[in-house]
């Protein structure tokens, strides 16, 4: 089997033991708030600390690899604003804005620590920094245009929000870190890897949990097309960039396998808070989730 | 005593005890508040250590020599803990509520924290021993502790038994171990993946349930769990590790066992069996105090054997 479907197996295996748990309420619903907490909040940004701060990036093309990221974040995000000249209601179209353009870095994470070892790591946590700020503004300002809701955000909370975000003060602090050679070693070190390890078995369960099958019957044309956006139009803009920007090998195949990631559970609570439809965006997590198990083995092999 | 021993000491315990105090931050600070621990503490006891419980023994080779005497002598003490622990209720004429948790803080040690330390302290090569050790007391332990309490307080203990996960998961490890049945590895990556979260989520959410207003008033009690728990304990471990002869790398694993601080469950035991939660609080932070000062002397001890 190759190193990708191998990496891949106990991915799932923790995504349906996630299900499983809420489904059966042995950890049932409402006690997932926490897990999902921890896991997003404080471990993940452990992990990017602790991977950014020790990555060798001189041996690595991080700067053309970081231009055609962001580039492909902005080039999916203008792809989305094109559709909204189909006839389709304003929380509906921010529910296809997002799944266009949201990305969830813990298959990717998960998978290229297994699959293409300390490289492919590196890499694949430098994406948060750029990405995590830039994708939330546009979801933000799309849902504020188009979404139900009557509370506007506040232009100040939006920012204080983004510049207080636990993920980009941990790139930003590991690549400090990194460009300082502090904390590499010694126990303060030690403890995030410690923290770190546990974030992406957290993240996969609560992914599991957060599943929601029935949402799957919700507009499925709708949820076609923004399946279709997600899983086949985003791998193929950010191959094309980065053939384009000279980026090649293994940083062309995390950067297409960035492309085809699933849909992010981020994008389900700002639907929630900012009046966009919850549940075609659920539904549209749930199978870009499943579905990326096919894409991604397919898209990793068509890059490398 | 040389410099490399304390270096390799301070090295193992630092980050164990540096994410308890993480956790104890994020609970603290309101950026995790106390509600939000609930559903973690809720798939650690469910999941996440049953699944480092299982994968662990799942792979025990049960041939290892010195593992069984390892495994009785943490068993062993486990039994003489709670005869201790049912004595010094008795001697300090405690009610039930106060009783119980007694009881549990003398017998049951945290096994997350002495696997975490054990494989840092001691290598790899210790995580057999630290199996026995772990598998031995936790069985032995939970059992011992719903018999006692199921004579005090007979109400569905049986059920307790059939339905706890970290012993169900413990048996069900074992049992493998014994068949020598391998799981398909595509089963046991899941396992193994999902268990790889579980030392340092479970270490974060002992920092969180640490409660220091929970150790005022109650000297007695609280004392005499610390006492029993971080004193006694690890005499008793090493007693019993030198009459059966164990080896001295299993040795070590036996009384850093002894001295770990009382188990994060024994908080959940006591409230179903009617005790007092608070005082379990209080006996759980006390002890992982004292533990944090006399684990390292029993590891300095441990890796100069």
């Amino acid at each position: 089997m190759s190193p990708v479907v191998d990496a891949l197996i106990p991915i799932a295996g923790v995504i349906a033991l996630g299900w499983g748990l809420r489904r059966s309420g042995l950890v049932a619903a409402e006690l997932w708030a926490g897990v999902n907490r921890l896991a997003y909040q404080a471990l993940l940004p452990a992990l990017l600390f602790s991977t950014i701060s020790r990555a060798d990036y001189a041996s690595l093309p991080a700067g053309p690899f970081l231009i055609a990221v962001t580039l492909g974040f902005l080039a999916m995000g203008a792809i989305a604003l094109c559709l909204r000249v189909l006839p389709v209601d304003g929380p509906g179209y921010t529910s296809l804005f997002q799944g266009a353009v949201r990305w969830n870095g813990f298959v990717l994470l998960a998978l290229a620590g297994s699959a293409f070892g300390a490289e492919g790591e590196a890499l694949a946590a430098l994406v948060f920094a750029p990405t995590v700020p830039l994708i939330n503004i546009m979801c933000v300002a799309v849902l504020t245009i188009w979404g139900a809701s009557a509370m506007k955000p506040d232009a100040r909370r939006v920012a204080l929000r983004i510049i207080t975000n636990p993920l980009i003060i941990a790139c930003l602090a590991g690549a400090a870190a990194n460009a300082l050679q502090l904390f590499q070693t010694g126990p303060v070190a030690d403890t995030a890897e410690l923290a770190g390890r546990a974030a992406l078995p957290l993240i996969l369960l609560c992914v599991g949990a957060g599943l929601d099958f029935t949402a799957l019957k919700t507009r499925p044309s709708l949820l076609t097309l923004a399946v279709t956006l997600k899983l086949i139009v985003a791998p193929l803009v950010f191959y094309a960039l980065g053939r384009m920007l000279g980026v090649e090998g293994l940083a062309l195949t995390i950067l297409t396998a960035v492309g085809a990631t699933p849909g992010a559970v981020a994008s389900y609570v700002l639907a929630r808070e900012l009046g966009g439809d919850a549940r075609l965006t659920a539904g549209h997590v749930t199978a870009t989730t499943l579905l990326a198990f096919l894409s991604l083995p397919f898209w990793i092999a068509f890059a490398s | 005593m040389n410099t490399s021993v304390l270096t390799s000491v301070f090295t193992a315990f630092a980050p164990v005890f540096l994410l308890i105090g993480a956790g104890w931050v994020l609970r603290a600070s309101n950026y995790m508040p106390a509600t939000f621990w609930s559903g973690i503490n809720a798939l650690n006891y469910r999941v996440l250590l049953p699944a480092v419980l299982f994968t662990t023994l799942a792979r025990l080779d049960v041939s290892t020599s010195g593992l069984a005497a390892t495994a009785l002598a943490a068993g062993l003490a486990s039994l003489v803990m709670i005869a201790l622990g049912l004595g010094a209720a008795r001697l300090l004429r405690l009610a039930h509520g106060a009783a119980a948790p007694l009881i549990g803080a003398a017998a049951l040690w945290n096994v997350v924290l002495v696997m975490a330390l054990s494989e840092r302290l001691f290598g790899a090569a210790s995580a057999a021993s630290t199996a026995a050790a772990v598998g031995a007391g936790i069985i032995v332990g939970t059992l011992c502790m719903v018999t006692v309490f199921a004579i005090r307080r007979p109400s569905g203990a049986a059920r307790r038994i059939v339905t706890d996960p970290v012993v169900l998961a413990a048996l069900a490890g074992l049992a493998l171990a014994f068949a020598g049945l391998e799981v398909p590895q595509a089963v046991m990556s899941g396992f193994e993946m999902a268990g790889a979260g579980a030392l340092a989520v479970i270490l974060l959410s002992m920092g969180a349930g640490l409660d220091f207003k929970a150790l005022s008033g109650r000297v007695a009690p609280l004392s005499l769990a610390a006492v029993l728990r971080c004193l006694i304990s690890p005499l008793v471990f090493a007693g019993l590790g030198l009459a059966l002869h164990v080896e001295s790398a299993q040795l070590a694993v036996l009384i850093l066992a002894g001295a770990a601080p009382g188990a994060a469950y024994l908080y959940a035991m006591t409230a179903e069996f009617d005790g007092e939660a608070g005082l379990a609080a209080g006996m759980i932070t006390l002890t992982v105090i004292v533990a944090a000062l006399v684990m390292p002397i029993v590891a300095i001890i441990g890796l100069s054997l």
